[in-house]
């Protein structure tokens, strides 16, 4: 009788040892499992938000050739008329100059909006390069001042620099639009195997808690996000701030 | 009073790593171990004292800690317990406990007398156990997302607990037969078994306290 007690004993603790053995080799594969199912997930993610880009950067590109090769060809053709009338009239008056002057300007406005959406001209350069042609183009209307600090040198893959410069001229587009600031300051800074860009601006900022996501906001966070990084906005009295933040795989020194 | 030592070393053990880490854990919950496995010792001491001054049996001692032990193990499932219907269960069962031990008390008291250990409320409140231990475990083995055991306290203690009451079910179950035929003479089986299972119980606390301990750090 008492080795059936102690046979039956070792029966059940064998039998909830084996219980014990199925509950955590399950949890282990279906760990594994959901591990897998994540990766794929974030994969499917980052190609859908990498078409994404992709079919906005044609869109960009489709838009900077018909600026260049259409619009642009229209106002060149007309200020070469105005140049002719002016040549034909002899003494030609103040505002025919004004007119063509301002016209001059528009074209090369134009043209350098062109050239920032244009993706090809954009892969000639590196990111430094890129945001210096971008804030000279903005500086040179005067109507703000753009200051750009950054280390001396930085290499991105040049996919994620067309990305991370579209963050950065969307920051600095919205900065313009909405807070209508004096200067805008742009710092790039390497720390701590982290690339992070801070722009910040001395405009009316902007009520954090009515902050309403637009379009441009929500790219901004899928490309960072594409990135692998992460992107906060901060708002004072004294202005705003866009700190953009990248691991470091996002970028190689 | 050698025997008592050695028999109580793992439960010491454990209760003296519970005191060290006892701020720490988490959940705070997890910190009442820290008097159960205290008033589990005492009771120890109290029935061995009892037993050997009194030349008597110290059953009575027992039949009331089994009481305290079982309502402490319903509580802490209770809060292990995720959805509301296993909670509802959880106090469902403890309540038919609690009634079921009342009536067995009065009857087995006015049949045996009160120094008679009362086996069916252990193999009522054992199976209780087990079956919480069992639908604890159905619980994390159910919930979404990615869940290491080992880093979870309960589990541990869980793991412990069904060892031990599994392996305690059929001697205790037994034991009235087991004395009344004398098959366990001088109760060495009955102390190989206790032994080994309070060790495996108290290794299995100690470890889930640890392990609490190394998720807090790691968070």
């Amino acid at each position: 009788m008492i080795f059936g007690v102690i046979f039956t004993t070792i029966v059940l603790l064998l039998l909830a040892a084996f219980l014990m053995f199925f509950f955590v080799r399950y949890r282990v594969k279906n760990n594994d499992y959901i591990k897998e199912r994540e990766a794929m997930q974030k994969s499917f993610e980052q190609t859908l938000l990498q078409s994404q880009i992709e079919v906005q950067e044609a869109t960009f590109a489709g838009v900077a050739k018909e600026l260049h090769d259409n619009i642009g060809q229209l106002l060149s053709s007309t200020k070469m008329l105005l140049g002719i009338t002016q040549r034909n009239m002899g003494n030609s008056p103040d505002t025919l100059t004004i007119a063509e002057e301002t016209l001059g300007k528009a074209i090369s406005e134009l043209r350098s909006l062109s050239k920032s959406l244009d993706r090809e001209w954009l892969e000639q350069f590196d990111f430094i390069h890129n945001l210096e042609a971008e804030s000279s183009r903005i500086n040179e209307a005067k109507h703000l001042r753009i200051s750009f600090t950054h280390p001396e040198k930085i290499s991105l893959k040049p996919d994620e620099q067309i990305i991370l410069f579209r963050i950065v001229q969307e920051a600095m587009q919205n900065a313009m639009k909405h807070a209508h600031p004096a200067l805008i300051q742009i710092h790039l800074t390497v720390a701590k195997e982290k690339l992070r860009v801070l722009v910040t601006d001395d405009g009316s900022g902007f009520d954090e808690s009515h902050q309403k996501e637009g379009m441009g906001i929500r790219n901004m966070k899928h490309r960072t996000k594409l990135l692998g990084g992460n992107i906060n906005w901060n708002s004072t009295g004294n202005g705003s701030s866009v700190i953009i933040e990248l691991p470091n795989n996002a970028y190689k020194l | 009073m050698i025997f008592l030592l050695v028999s109580s070393l793992p439960l010491l053990i454990s209760l003296v790593i519970i005191i060290v880490l006892y701020k720490r854990l988490r959940p705070k919950w997890i910190r009442a171990f820290t008097w159960y496995m205290l008033f589990t010792q005492i009771i120890a001491i109290v029935g061995y004292q009892y037993s050997a001054r009194f030349k008597e049996s110290n059953h009575f001692i027992f039949n009331s800690y089994l009481l305290v032990e079982f309502i402490f193990f319903f509580c802490i499932f209770y809060k292990s317990f995720q959805t509301k219907r296993l909670k509802k269960l959880t106090v469902a069962l403890a309540i038919g406990f609690l009634i079921f031990t009342i009536l067995s008390f009065l009857s087995v008291f006015a049949k045996d007398g009160f120094y008679v250990f009362n086996s069916p409320v252990y193999m009522v409140g054992s199976l209780i156990t087990i079956i919480m231990c069992l639908l604890f475990f159905v619980s994390l083995f159910k919930s979404e997302g990615i869940i290491n055991y080992f880093q979870i306290p309960m589990f541990w203690i869980a793991t412990g607990i069904l060892f031990y009451f599994v392996g305690n079910f059929i001697y205790l179950g037994f034991i009235d037969y087991i004395i009344a035929n004398n098959l366990d003479k001088d109760g060495a089986i009955y102390r190989f078994i206790t032994f080994t299972l309070s060790l495996l119980l108290y290794s299995l606390f100690t470890i889930g306290f640890l392990s609490n301990q190394t998720l807090k750090t790691k968070t």
